[in-house]
């Protein structure tokens, strides 16, 4: 049984390139990816923890695992309002060439939800915290994350 | 996209694995808590199995669960039952779907994430359906008759059960009110335009 939610989770997949269960990276992708989406008001009420490598939604991963044959065959999604293609259009065009960039994504997304939870905290605080996940995330690299979210307003500090 | 993020955090420090004879086992107990139940406790198992272990050569710093949602008070622009709009045209589809897709966040706490009260036929007035599809207790064939599907009926059904019942109600509905809750908000009252014509699809 594929509820409405998996469905249209599917069609949003096909849309966005399809998705790679196989490999980890591939599952963390998926995860960063509609993480994002729900950030940018396409909302499917996956609810997002804070893991290993950053925000992560378990429900998420179970219903990916129970569309991985008709994400092939499903239409794309497309929404009759042009206020939300336009808006889903932005949110694809938000990864650009790295929509499967695992670290990226991983990056992008872990300081998007710290930011969100503790929106008092300053960019070097942030910037420990998401190191203390993954040291490769030096303050730079963190820096140049909170830079990406706040030129596309997914982020206001 | 502004968030009113609520001063109480709820932030937990906690790893949902446990030692066990020399070995790191997942701690179902834990995970189950944590809103993973039954068999999503064996797919997120491997993730963080192998999140464990890489974490545990790189770094010796604790591993971390932050128990909030982050897009709690975050308005929504889709699902349109949960965006702003007060006033909504939809095809009768295009409104199951949308109920469908709120249904299907039910959290495991009710009163956390989404949540459809009812949905009521508000036009034609006066209307009856004659014939519903299936039999259902007294009350609920009271309730539907008179153009109601409470919420009950809407979270307990299977989404085939429930799309019977909403094709019944919606067939010759004009305008109808859903009552819905988006995530950390007050209840809406939704008036939704059944469109006859064919509207584009949500899911393509």
């Amino acid at each position: 049984m594929v509820t409405a939610r998996a469905q249209i989770l599917a069609s949003v997949l096909r849309r966005i390139g399809g998705v790679d269960l196989k490999h980890f990276r591939g599952r963390l992708a998926l995860q960063k990816q509609i993480y994002f989406l729900q950030v940018f008001g396409f909302y499917l009420g996956y609810r997002y923890s804070w893991y290993l490598y950053g925000p992560y939604s378990p429900s998420l991963t179970k219903d990916a695992f129970g569309i991985q044959d008709l994400v092939e065959t499903i239409n794309p999604i497309k929404f009759s309002e042009i206020s939300l293609e336009s808006r889903f259009e932005e949110f694809i065009k938000f990864f650009g060439p790295k929509r499967t960039d695992a670290q990226w994504l991983e990056l992008i997304s872990s300081v998007h939800f710290l930011a969100k939870l503790y929106p008092s905290w300053s960019r070097d605080r942030l910037a420990k915290r998401v190191q203390r996940k993954n040291p490769d995330f030096t303050s730079e690299k963190v820096e140049k994350a909170i830079e990406y979210l706040e030129s596309r307003q997914l982020l206001t500090r | 996209m502004p968030v009113a993020v609520s001063k109480q955090l709820r932030v937990e420090e906690e790893v949902p694995i446990k030692k066990k004879g020399g070995y790191l086992l997942p701690d179902e107990n834990k995970l189950r808590r944590l809103g993973a139940a039954g068999d999503q406790v064996l797919l997120v198992l491997g993730e963080l199995m192998s999140g464990f272990a890489q974490k545990l050569f790189r770094t010796a710093s604790s591993v971390s669960m932050i128990r909030r949602d982050v897009f709690l008070n975050t308005r929504p622009e889709f699902p349109l039952l949960l965006s702003s709009d007060v006033q909504l045209i939809l095809g009768q589809e295009q409104l199951k779907t949308e109920i469908g897709l709120v249904v299907d966040m039910q959290q495991m706490n009710l009163f956390e994430g989404p949540h459809i009260y009812g949905v009521r036929v508000l036009e034609p007035a006066g209307y009856r359906l004659e014939r519903p599809p299936m039999d259902l207790r007294e009350g609920t064939l009271i309730e539907l008759r008179s153009g109601y599907i409470h919420h009950d009926v809407l979270y307990r059904h299977t989404p085939e059960t429930r799309g019977a019942l909403l094709d019944a109600l919606l067939s010759r509905a004009e305008v109808v009110e859903v009552i819905v809750r988006p995530p950390g908000e007050n209840t809406l009252r939704k008036t939704v335009t059944v469109a006859r014509q064919p509207q584009a699809v949500t899911t393509g």
